[in-house]
């Protein structure tokens, strides 16, 4: 038995799991779910040695565990199989499997031993390659098997964790995954999977629990639970009502973004329309296409066909340059590689791209900085509102209410696109956050945002389009609005 | 096991601790380019009569002064994430053209030197394009410039044309105000280097390509242009050098001016605390990367040093201020060590 007692880990002042109790008996498949940011990745990285509790315990079969490395976890026989494989594309199956753990025979690599062995283990895993075919061509589900292979041939697996394994898989690759996990469970191997997928749960989980808040929300064995259980579990607490009262006088008439078929890298065509004042969001999982849709409006990416048009006239020379121009506001969603400067004092981070504006003659002004900076600061309750210090000293939240600010305070603000408006963000900014955006609706601003968390749509959106493989598939309006036929339509649950 | 428990509220505290102090070691460590210059000043003025007087003070400032305009636009690639190898090469290169123009054509001094400053620029605007539109990596551009304008400025001419009369000799050997005018021009390419960095709209755009390019292109920051009117610029600074050091020298040789100049730059860019990843950096510590190494070299020159002790002290400098600069950026690096002793 695997098993997690009262753990608790904060980043910062943030605590991200209280008190979480988690356990999973051999041959028996736990699943975890949640809404992004709930923790669950957290839970494992402390699980899998690349983090550690602050408090709380970890014992394996009685023994506690306390693997301060992730290789230390390994080595304890904890294999994790992330979202993006760690397997080497211009190395060959053999080689990927023996890296860093060669056979040799005096000083060189014993080539043909290696290929043998592996050949030894994919039978045994049924993995219909050869050992000296390059792992860069092939399926990423047969590249998953590998992995787990890999895995399997260094260490005594006890705990096997699967991250989202089947977010790319086609549905072959996803039941030869389903029969590789049924024989790891027959060996007595712990498994932990994390899905976002309702529908898979029925078929390959035995136990289920929903984290959400840092805490668990529900759990048990699958079969004694209903699907709406968990749905509402993950949805949480009835949110506060309000946020979209005062929608009906916000919104005109008037389209202010307009995306008429945009296609561009794993998405489209999309045709959406956002009139001046209105919040729509888009609803998918992850690699739903959801984020590269966002980035090519703001110019990230060239749109491969289709346009964007703000006010009736359409955006040229896309660009993030002309984007901004257009008056295309975008908030991403990793902020550490695509918005922040994480070396740079706040105000520069807030400022960057108006110094400019701000400039009188070839020099920047100071004074009309430092008033803009407060002034902003103010308005999004920035903690600490502290101008010099360094972007990466700032909570998450208030992170994101720099990269916020870096837009709102401009007069020329016609559409503000927001990928992941709270990720890793507490509480409190997530409230003061979701006021700016309505606040910036009632000045005419038009709002499209994405998420994966369905309480978000719900809270912030007057309008939600849920998309799934890159396309629309269904959209809500009002109050027809609910996490349930979200989680539904986004889930094939249907 | 079918429970059902409520999650906790998270707690959340806000974090109003002030900006992190830095502790009295990282201040030591922040200025000790300057406390090691100042102790080379001391101890040069205790081992020589002739080092801290007006005319060798004047001498370092000189000898200095190609460096120093150079160092500035160098310092602002850098910072950007970017890099020049070449300066030495287009420093010869405009040096020889303007010597060719002059002696072997009989041109207009006055006009010999705006063509080497224009020269400067397109050998310059050459790297920018490569670099900014190619995606090629500067240093294997700019290592390969550097090879290419030296073959050139070779192929022009064999032997040195000398001789260049006194509008030209002006500019190296002449004074303002008791002072030679090449030092004027270094101290006005590091005012106008410093205004641009800390005081223009763009300056702040420089450290924002550095950080996180990524975030500068998303927020229409110009992550192409801006590089690429800084090698501009960098032509025009190493086109100005080869001027300077050709008419302080009154001859042009094709093979040796401004060769080795390119590694010289960059020695004084990354010692004065230009980190080699970009993204940050300061004109002050420049300034001072370049006197360090012009009082080295005087110093040792008038103490009778021989020049392989000069290298060693070179090459040992810079390799310590990196490791200095590495430990003040890494906070608590220093006290996780010193626990992990004990």
């Amino acid at each position: 038995m695997l098993a997690v007692r009262s753990a608790s880990k904060s980043y910062g002042s943030f605590q991200v799991l209280h008190d979480i109790d988690f356990e999973v008996r051999p041959g028996t498949v736990h699943a975890l779910l949640g809404p992004n940011g709930a923790g669950k990745s957290t839970l494992i990285k402390c699980i899998s040695g690349v983090q550690s509790f602050d408090r709380g315990e970890v014992t394996l079969d009685g023994d506690e565990l306390d693997s301060q490395t992730p290789s230390a976890a390994f080595n304890a026989g904890i294999a994790t199989i992330h979202q993006h494989l760690s397997l080497i594309d211009s190395l060959s199956v053999s080689d990927n499997i023996f890296l860093g753990r060669e056979v040799t025979a005096g000083p060189l690599v014993n080539k043909s031993h290696q290929q043998r062995e592996t050949q030894r283990l994919l039978e045994q895993f049924g993995i219909p390659v050869r050992p000296s075919t390059r792992v860069g061509g092939l399926p990423v589900g047969v590249k998953q098997l590998i992995e787990v292979a890999k895995a399997w041939h260094r260490t005594q697996i006890r705990v096997l964790i699967l991250d989202e394994p089947t977010s790319a898989l086609t549905e072959d690759e996803t039941l030869r995954l389903f029969a590789e996990v049924e024989r790891m469970k027959t060996a007595g191997v712990r498994i932990i999977y994390i899905t976002h997928r309702l529908g898979e749960l029925y078929r390959i989980a035995d136990e289920v629990s929903v984290i959400r808040d840092g805490g668990v929300a529900l759990s048990g064995p699958i079969k004694e639970i209903e699907p709406q259980q968990i749905v509402a579990a993950i949805a949480g607490r009835s949110h506060d009502e309000g946020p979209r009262a005062g929608a009906s006088t916000r919104i005109t008439d008037r389209a202010m973004l307009r995306l008429e078929g945009l296609q561009g890298p794993r998405f489209g065509p999309v045709d959406v329309e956002v009139r001046a004042g209105e919040i729509v969001g888009l609803y998918g999982v992850l690699g739903s296409g959801r984020s590269s849709c966002l980035e090519t409006v703001a110019g990230g990416f060239a749109a491969e066909r289709g346009r964007v048009v703000v006010d009736e006239t359409p955006v040229r020379n896309h660009s993030p340059a002309a984007a901004i121009r257009a008056g295309i506001a975008f908030v991403p969603s990793d902020r550490a590689s695509q918005a922040l400067w994480g070396t740079l004092e706040a105000s520069a981070n807030m400022l960057m791209p108006s110094f400019r504006e701000f400039a009188s003659g070839l020099f920047r002004s100071r004074r009309r900085e430092r008033e803009s900076f407060h002034r902003v600061a103010d308005q999004l309750e920035l903690q600490p509102p502290d101008m010099q210090r360094a972007a990466r000293d700032f909570s998450g939240g208030n992170q994101q209410k720099i990269v916020l600010g870096r837009w709102t305070q401009s007069p020329s603000l016609r559409v503000l696109i927001l990928d992941e408006p709270t990720q890793g963000v507490d509480v409190g900014a997530r409230r003061k956050i979701y006021e700016t955006c309505q606040e910036l609706a009632r000045r005419g601003v038009a709002i499209l945002f994405a998420s994966s968390d369905a309480d978000e749509i719900v809270t912030l959106a007057d309008r939600v389009v849920v998309v799934d493989d890159g396309q629309p598939i269904a959209e809500y309006t009002g109050t027809d609005i609910t996490e349930e036929s979200l989680l539904r339509s986004a889930h094939e649950l249907i | 096991m079918s429970t059902t428990t409520a999650p906790p509220s998270p707690s959340v505290t806000l974090a109003t601790s002030p900006s992190p102090r830095q502790s009295r070691f990282a201040v030591v460590l922040r200025f000790a380019l300057l406390i090691g210059l100042l102790a080379l000043v001391a101890y040069f003025t205790a081992a020589s009569d002739l080092f801290l007087t007006t005319g060798n003070v004047k001498n370092i400032l000189l000898s200095s002064s190609v460096l120093l305009i150079l160092a500035v636009p160098q310092a602002v690639l850098v910072i950007m994430g970017y890099v020049d190898l070449s300066v030495g090469s287009i420093i010869g290169l405009t040096g020889v053209a303007m010597g060719v123009l002059v002696v072997d054509h009989g041109m207009n001094p006055w006009s010999a030197m705006f063509l080497a400053l224009v020269l400067g620029t397109v050998a310059g605007s050459v790297n920018g394009v490569l670099i900014a539109f190619t995606r090629l990596s500067p240093i294997i551009v700019t290592l390969g410039t550097l090879q290419l304008y030296r073959g050139i400025t070779e192929g022009v001419r064999q032997n040195p044309p000398a001789g260049f009369g006194d509008v030209i000799g002006t500019f190296g050997r002449g004074t303002l105000f008791g002072i030679p005018i090449a030092v004027w021009l270094s101290l006005a390419v590091v005012l106008i280097g410093a205004l641009f960095l800390y005081r223009a709209p763009a300056g702040r755009h420089v450290y924002a390509i550095g950080v996180n390019a990524d975030a500068a292109f998303l927020s229409g920051i110009a992550t192409r242009r801006l590089p690429l009117v800084f090698y501009a610029l960098i032509g025009l600074a190493a086109g100005l050098g080869g001027v300077l050091l050709a008419a302080r020298l009154d001859s042009a040789p094709p093979t040796t001016l401004g060769s080795g100049m390119e590694l010289e730059v960059l020695t004084a860019v990354l010692l004065g605390g230009v980190a080699f990843s970009g993204g940050r950096g300061t004109m002050f510590g420049v300034v001072l990367g370049v006197l360090f190494l012009g009082v080295l070299s005087n110093g040792m020159t008038l103490t009778n040093v021989p020049f392989w002790m000069q290298s060693i002290a070179t090459g040992a400098a810079l390799v310590v201020a990196a490791a200095l600069d590495e430990i003040s950026q890494k906070r608590g690096t220093v006290r996780r060590l010193l626990r992990k002793e004990s």
